[in-house]
């Protein structure tokens, strides 16, 4: 892990402690991103993708949350380290994040001006006018008039909310920007819109991106790099040509082959048997295993670590293919 | 939102008469003969008679409730009691500023005292604190005021002697009585804020405001606070509105010469024209004060503002 690495995520385990049992959301995730590099973290819903990026900006919900191993560094600091008071220094103003769910993310008695303003008047330490002047500009970058920042979230449409809460994110140019599906609440026609929109701004400003989603379209259109995520651990990570042009992992092959061909005509949708296994009740082994193919009664024995199988691209299996499977 | 407030003050005549009409029926069908009540056993029938002609209580009902209504409405007459022949409006003047104010000081206290207490409630949630707070509201809330102010008046005026118990005679008579009134509003205020702060902490826009850097404080005062307010409003403005007739029984405890007291005297001797006329008054207050309280949601939410139409470049703008 040499190069200039704006985060590096080492070994990272969060427990969620419900009255039902202890939900183990992530298990021993290591990732690093370079500077100005465009991460996806790609999985199911409830692979932990969410709980990765939130506890880089440490706003869990504690409780029930805890992070109970393993270090994140941002540009060389530990996050676990610090205080809240420099949390809250790096929260919105080096890092931000967009949010999933754009029609409860903005607060509904405030106007949407005043929500990208607040972030800058807290970390630009500018008079409130300075601020409000930057917020309309904000929100003209993002494609939306300047007249509309005494509006309420309820007078915006979800595909303007959804850029509101991109210029709240984008408001103080962050270094890292944590993207949780930011499109996957709009129909398609936002979608593209709102992707054009923050690959745009990320060229423009440079930021670095880590980009949740579950949609591999939006993964090979804006990604550098890859990570392949399962019940709260990394199958396989890699260079977007790695996943791509050859991918090892039965997990994502599985994945690969429920995507739909346009040149078959396929009435069925070939999916991978078996669910995600029970967060409360994950298998010794490979989390994998019970649905894969492949696996034996080795996989079942204990954790799998990762293997570099051609430099940079790394798959936590044991039987890994010597050629790889290309879509 | 003037055309909403106008629209609303109009509802207030319809809903006026109809309390009227409803007390005056009640009142004139009560058995009972007034007559006897105002002037005696020992009276003699002419007299009753000369006495029920004055009062125009021969006439058919709607005659009476028509000429009631036309001095009460036009002239803001009320008529005279039974019991003392004394003009009815007078005496409300002079007692609706104390049963007010004592309203007033228990509602400020509500809220003033009430939401912190749910606010920390909420923060602090299932820790000993919020328990015990909790517990001490559910205890509060249970508990009739005119108890509680009997047991402040035997602790503070009697065994302690550091307040007066009775009477109204200057600021520190309003201690007792207020905060026998008010018990109750607080902790039902401090529950309610608790639970819409827990629902409103756990929303989305919290998480925003935290992933902005904002601190948990103003997270909290701000982001939260203002979208709770508007169950705390309901709460507050429905106790408001009772209180300015409900605190009879304290008022009482306390000998305190407000309306209350007024109104369970003349119920107790029958003095019909008192009662209905305390009742005209109160209704028409309670409606005034449940108006504030649906101007408040609009003052705080925007959403409610919208749908009170009478407004600034609202509708195009929905449709964009």
């Amino acid at each position: 892990m040499a190069k200039d690495n704006i985060l590096e995520i080492e070994n990272l385990y969060v427990e969620y402690d419900t009255d039902d049992g202890v939900v183990k959301a992530v298990n021993g995730v290591s990732l690093s991103l370079e500077r100005g590099e465009t991460l996806g973290l790609v999985g199911e819903t409830g692979a932990g993708k969410t709980t990765i990026a939130r506890s880089i900006l440490r706003i869990l919900p504690v409780p029930p949350a805890k992070v109970t191993q393993g270090t994140i560094r941002f540009e060389g600091q530990d996050l676990g380290k610090i205080s809240e008071a420099e949390m809250r220094k790096l929260r919105g103003h080096k890092i931000a994040m967009i949010f999933q769910d754009p029609m409860s993310a903005l607060n509904p008695v405030y106007t949407v001006g005043s929500q990208i303003a607040e972030g800058i008047e807290l970390h630009q330490k500018v008079s409130k006018a300075e601020a409000a002047k930057r917020a309309g500009e904000m929100l003209e970058m993002v494609g939306i008039p300047r007249e509309r920042y005494t509006d309420y979230p309820n007078q915006f449409s979800g595909g303007m909310k959804q850029r509101a809460v991109i210029a709240i994110a984008l408001a103080c140019n962050p270094d890292l920007l944590l993207a949780d599906e930011p499109t996957t609440a709009l129909d398609v026609t936002i979608q593209a819109q709102v992707l054009e929109l923050m690959e745009q701004l990320r060229d423009k400003l440079g930021t670095s991106l880590i980009m949740i989603t579950h949609d591999f379209g939006i993964v090979a259109r804006i990604c550098d790099r890859v990570a392949v995520v399962y019940a709260g651990q990394v199958m396989e990570y890699g260079s977007k040509k790695d996943i791509f042009k050859d991918c090892r992992h039965p997990y994502t092959m599985g994945l690969f082959n429920s995507l739909p061909k346009l040149d078959k005509n396929e009435k069925r949708l070939k999916t991978i048997p078996g669910l995600m296994p029970n967060p409360m009740d994950l298998p010794k082994g490979c989390p994998f295993a019970p649905r894969c193919q492949n696996a034996t009664e080795e996989c079942m024995k204990g954790r799998i670590e990762p293997k570099e199988v051609t430099p940079g691209h790394f798959v936590s299996c044991l039987y890994i293919p010597e050629r790889g499977m290309s879509v | 939102m003037i055309r909403y407030i106008v629209k609303r003050l109009l509802m207030l005549i319809p809903v006026v008469l109809g309390v009227t009409f409803l007390v005056f029926t009640l009142l004139h069908f009560t058995p009972g003969d007034p007559a006897v009540n105002a002037l005696g056993a020992t009276s003699t029938e002419e007299a009753r008679q000369a006495w029920r002609e004055e009062r125009g209580l021969n006439d058919p009902f709607f005659v009476q409730f028509a000429n009631y209504c036309k001095e009460v409405f036009l002239h803001g007459n009320f008529g005279r009691s039974y019991s003392g022949n004394r003009s009815i409006s007078d005496e409300i003047k002079s007692r609706l500023p104390i049963s007010a104010r004592l309203a007033l000081l228990a509602i400020l206290i509500d809220f003033l005292v009430g939401t912190p207490i749910g606010i920390i409630s909420a923060v602090k949630r299932y820790s000993a604190l919020d328990n015990i707070l909790m517990l001490l509201a559910l205890f509060m809330v249970s508990m009739p005021g005119f108890w509680i102010g009997l047991e402040l008046s035997i602790i503070f005026a009697l065994k302690l002697r550091l307040l007066p118990a009775s009477g109204l005679y200057g600021p520190q008579y309003y201690i007792l009585p207020v905060i026998s009134i008010a018990l109750g509003g607080v902790s039902a205020a401090a529950r309610m804020t608790r639970s819409c702060m827990l629902d409103v902490i756990g929303s989305d826009y919290m998480v925003t405001a935290r992933a902005k850097g904002v601190s948990e404080k103003i997270i909290i005062l701000k982001h939260g606070l203002k979208n709770a307010l508007i169950p705390i409003i309901t709460q507050i403005g429905g106790a408001a509105a009772g209180m300015i007739g409900g605190a009879m029984i304290t008022e009482i405890v306390f000998s305190i010469p407000g309306m209350g007291t007024y109104m369970t005297n003349a119920i107790q001797s029958r003095d019909y024209p008192v009662v209905l006329g305390c009742v005209v008054v109160l209704s028409f207050l309670a409606c005034i004060i449940l108006l504030i309280t649906d101007l408040a949601y609009a003052f705080v939410d925007p959403r409610i503002r919208a749908q009170f139409g009478g407004g600034k470049k609202k509708s195009k703008k929905e449709d964009a």
